[in-house]
């Protein structure tokens, strides 16, 4: 021995260097090393040829500490650059000893990375060198906050990050039974709704809307359901402030104009029946008795808002409760019945606080002029009373702009949402409020739910996506979504997809209507189909804002900055989309979006990912337009890609427009056909 | 449901730091607003989700399961700016939804709008100056039904309603106030004079009788 160390040189790799295989053992067996005591970066090794494959022969406890070589990336703690070394118990290592031949001081260079099939096990007490999990009691498998993965590999499935979309979406994505059921929604925010302050529009049905749809989202992703409906019955609570302020001006709006003329129909009534003809002392008494009557009616009437509203919170929670055991998906249609039921029940508890005050002037009632059926009658009997449409204190000639093109509604994780057709939904909700109080008034309670048609929002079958325009400063608009990248659904998920056999992403849009007085603010495109499958597709209006221009203020494009996924395709190519399985669609023009700077004609080409050239149209170097040959189309059917090489310019950015190629497009010399791989 | 195909994993890079915090980039699946760019993601022990990403439809997105908290300015010069916050072409929309409120404090509050500044609530609007209210435009109107500045001014309900009504017209305050509407009357010649009692009893039971 003393021999051998006089002869080596002690100088690593002049001794021999030894490479070595090993395993980092179960993490009890470094002690304090792992408990925030540790000296250096260290790790028991089993090391392959040198310790025994039984622990009953060498302990974990007793195997060698292995240093760890750092990458250069990861600094070494000088001046507080470091980064933490990741070995995970378990982990196969491969390091060289010190020491060569004397194989004492191992070190670990690096490690293997793990893939699926290595078993996920617990580590054996009995053998080494057997495959075992990384996680331990300190480390915890992650559980419904990451998919547990204990590979790193060069494949989709290793390493899943939650997904951004909402939790029905994930849920949708995990029912298909030939993929990994491992999504995970990044975010239990992704998908809920809030409606945006605003001073143009009565938003109390926006307002529930998204309350109630938000509720049933929470439904479904589980939590304290009791706390939810606990908020969101406050919330509704408080939204019925402005409902009933407004229904209350409607009754003042009804009555003041005819007041006048029924004081003069009672003070002639009580002339002549009390002091034939004469305002003899109990006329004038009954009259003035009248009058302060009505003082008392005026006097209820302002303290009705905080009686009614207090009165609304077991009415409201019945309503949520109902909601989440009929309904499924949230809607227009569901609130307007919600909406309904409600406003039935506000319109129930006016008449009933303001049944004596009316009474009190009953003479006066009779000489209104006008039939008076009852409180709620009057109430329910014109959508104008619900609500308080339209701006205020805003001049005929005053610009309205800021009542124009706003995003009034957004999706968390989804973007923003234009308006409803308030009118329509208010006539709704007055049409389910007189449906509510007839079915009251009859004494027919077939159900206890306010819902008729609780699966209103349920569509019979999931069409392709639809193009809303919605916003900017003009009118109009209409466009048709271009699909492609489809695929084919599995089998067996009809309950999920409704029978969609294939869906596709939206690699295009083709305008059907420009719309008009788009002048300097361009609209909103969102993309939704009926089933809400799709997700991911993203556009962007672009207007012609050139006053020289023969589309001046129109829509000229659409530009998709995200295809999207899982949008369904329609069997038959409707009106609706434009299939690109069964229509020809290709590139007729180029968009160019950042025209960069430093080009030059004869040093910059355009092409797309099929091979078709281009012409670059170059002003200041600065690319304006691109355009397309005449001659030639390129044919596709996923979102193909416009490459600009120069060797002078930088910056420009292009994207193509895709369209439903005709005839005459399709008369060039070359054409050339894509299914992108 | 089927993902889109094509996706390009090529260029993904993870960085995973164990289970409770990841970044993700260029990770090809697809999402609401188009694939991220990178995602950010953490999660507490009590599985409370922090999120930071952006999209390929170019929003970036910050999700936060609890508190945001957001402080500036500890080292700053008194007066200076410690949050700015501002958008180049659209709105800055800020909700507390469900039952939450929006507060803003200052030592001075400045509220400017180009056109119109909307104040709207469901129930009431407060206005408390302790010193001073300056209501100054050039067209000041108001609008209501009931109240002490609609008496004197548009007239309220019940002012409204005997407009109509000829002989009582202009005098509805008279008319309301048990111990001179009698007078008032009799000062019209409605009347020659009663004794003042409750004149809604006395009217309740005259009209009682007449009904």
């Amino acid at each position: 021995m003393i021999e051998e160390s006089l002869l080596q040189s002690n100088f690593l790799g002049r001794d021999g260097f030894r490479w070595w295989i090993g395993q980092i053992p179960p993490i009890k067996s470094m002690g304090n090393q792992t408990q925030g005591g540790g000296w250096g970066n260290r790790f028991k090794v089993r090391i392959m040829g040198y310790h025994p494959y039984n622990k009953a022969d060498l302990p974990d406890e007793d195997l060698p500490w292995a240093g760890v070589l750092l990458p250069a990336t990861s600094g070494t703690g000088a001046s507080n650059f470091a980064q933490s070394v990741k070995y995970r118990p378990g982990d196969v290592v491969v390091g060289f000893f010190m020491d060569g031949d004397n194989a004492q001081i191992p070190m670990i260079m690096g490690s293997f990375g793990r893939t699926s099939q290595v078993p996920q096990d617990q580590s054996s007490s009995d053998y080494g060198f057997i495959p075992f999990t990384g996680y331990t009691s300190n480390i915890d498998v992650p559980d419904g906050t990451l998919a547990p993965d204990e590979s790193l590999e060069q494949n989709a499935n290793s390493q899943k990050s939650p997904r951004t979309v909402s939790k029905k979406q994930v849920d949708n994505l995990n029912s298909d039974v030939t993929a990994d059921k491992t999504e995970i929604p990044a975010s239990k925010a992704q998908g809920l709704s809030e409606v945006f302050a605003d001073s143009c529009d009565d938003n109390f049905i926006s307002n529930v809307s998204s309350n109630i749809d938000n509720l049933l989202l929470l439904a479904n992703a589980g939590g304290d359901i009791l706390a939810d409906i606990a908020a969101v019955t406050k919330s509704i609570q408080r939204l019925s402030n402005g409902l009933v302020s407004t229904m209350t001006k409607g009754i003042y709006d009804f009555f003041v104009p005819l007041l006048g003329q029924a004081l003069n129909g009672a003070w002639q009534f009580f002339k002549t029946t009390l002091g034939g003809g004469l305002p003899t002392p109990p006329a004038v008494l009954a009259m003035q008795g009248l009058i302060q009557s009505l003082g008392i009616f005026e006097d209820t009437l302002k303290c009705i808002l905080p009686k009614v509203i207090n009165g609304l919170e077991t009415t409201i929670r019945n309503l949520l409760e109902d909601t989440l055991i009929n309904v499924i998906n949230g809607g227009i249609c569901i609130v307007e019945q919600a909406a309904g039921s409600l406003v039935n029940d506000i319109a129930g508890k006016i008449e009933s606080l303001l049944a004596g005050p009316l009474d009190a002037i009953s003479v006066l009632v009779k000489f209104l002029g006008v039939p008076f059926n009852g409180i709620k009658n009057l109430l329910l009997s014109s959508q104008d009373v619900l609500a308080a449409i339209g701006g205020f204190f805003v001049c005929e000639s005053e610009d309205k702009g800021k009542c124009v093109g706003t995003v009034k509604k957004w999706t968390i994780g989804y973007g923003g949402d234009g308006e409803f057709d308030l009118l329509k939904s208010y006539q709704n909700i007055t049409a389910n409020a007189n449906a509510s109080s007839l079915l009251a008034a009859i004494g027919v309670e077939a159900t206890n739910s306010p819902y008729t048609k609780p699966d209103c929002s349920e569509p019979s079958f999931c069409g392709g996506p639809t193009v809303e325009i919605f916003g900017g400063d003009g009118v109009g608009g209409a466009a048709k979504a271009i699909l492609g990248g489809i695929v084919n659904n599995t089998s067996g998920l009809s309950d999920i997809t409704r029978g969609v056999a294939k869906t596709g992403s939206i690699i295009g849009v083709q305008i059907t209507d420009p719309g008009s007085g788009y002048f300097y603010k361009p609209p909103f495109i969102r993309f939704k189909d009926s089933c809400g499958l799709g997700y991911g597709a993203v556009g962007q209006a672009k207007v012609d804002f050139n006053p020289k221009s023969s589309t001046y203020g129109q829509i000229v494009n659409v530009t998709m900055l995200s295809e999207g996924e899982n949008y369904p395709i329609p069997e038959n190519n409707d009106n609706g989309t434009i299939n690109s399985e069964e229509v020809t669609v290709g590139i007729i023009d180029i968009d160019v979006i950042i025209p960069g700077s430093g080009y030059e004609s004869e040093t910059t080409t355009v092409t797309d990912n099929l091979g078709t050239e281009y012409t670059p149209n170059i002003v200041d170097g600065r690319i304006i337009s691109i355009n397309p040959s005449d001659s030639v189309r390129s044919i596709v059917k996923s979102v193909p890609k416009i490459t600009i090489t120069s060797t002078t310019g930088t910056g420009a950015f292009a994207k193509p427009i895709i369209r439903e190629l005709v005839d005459d497009d399709l008369q060039g010399d070359v054409i050339q056909v894509i299914d992108c791989v | 449901m089927a993902e889109r195909q094509n996706q390009n994993w090529e260029g993904r890079t993870i960085d995973s730091r164990g289970p409770s915090f990841r970044i993700d980039v260029a990770n090809p699946q697809m999402g609401s607003d188009g694939s991220n760019v990178y995602m950010m993601y953490s999660v507490t022990d009590n599985k409370d989700v922090n999120l930071c990403a952006l999209t390929q439809g170019g929003t970036y997105q910050i999700h936060n399961d609890k508190t945001l908290d957001i402080t500036a300015g500890m080292t700053n010069n008194e007066g200076s700016v410690d949050i700015k916050i501002s958008s180049v072409k659209g709105d800055i929309c800020i909700t507390a939804n469900r039952n939450g409120q929006v507060k803003i404090k200052g030592s001075s509050i400045v509220i400017q709008a180009d056109e119109d500044l909307d104040l709207i609530a469901g129930r009431n609007i407060n206005i408390n100056g302790k010193n001073r209210v300056l209501i100054k435009a050039n067209d000041i109107s108001i609008d209501g039904i009931v109240g002490n500045l609609i008496e004197n001014t548009t007239g309220s309900f019940i002012q409204k309603a005997v407009v109509g009504f000829e002989e009582l017209a202009g005098d509805a305050d008279a008319v309301f106030d048990p111990k001179v509407g009698l007078d008032w009357l009799v000062s019209k010649g409605l009347t020659t004079g009663l004794a003042v009692g409750s004149p809604v009893g006395i009217a309740g039971n005259v009209i009682g009788a007449l009904l």
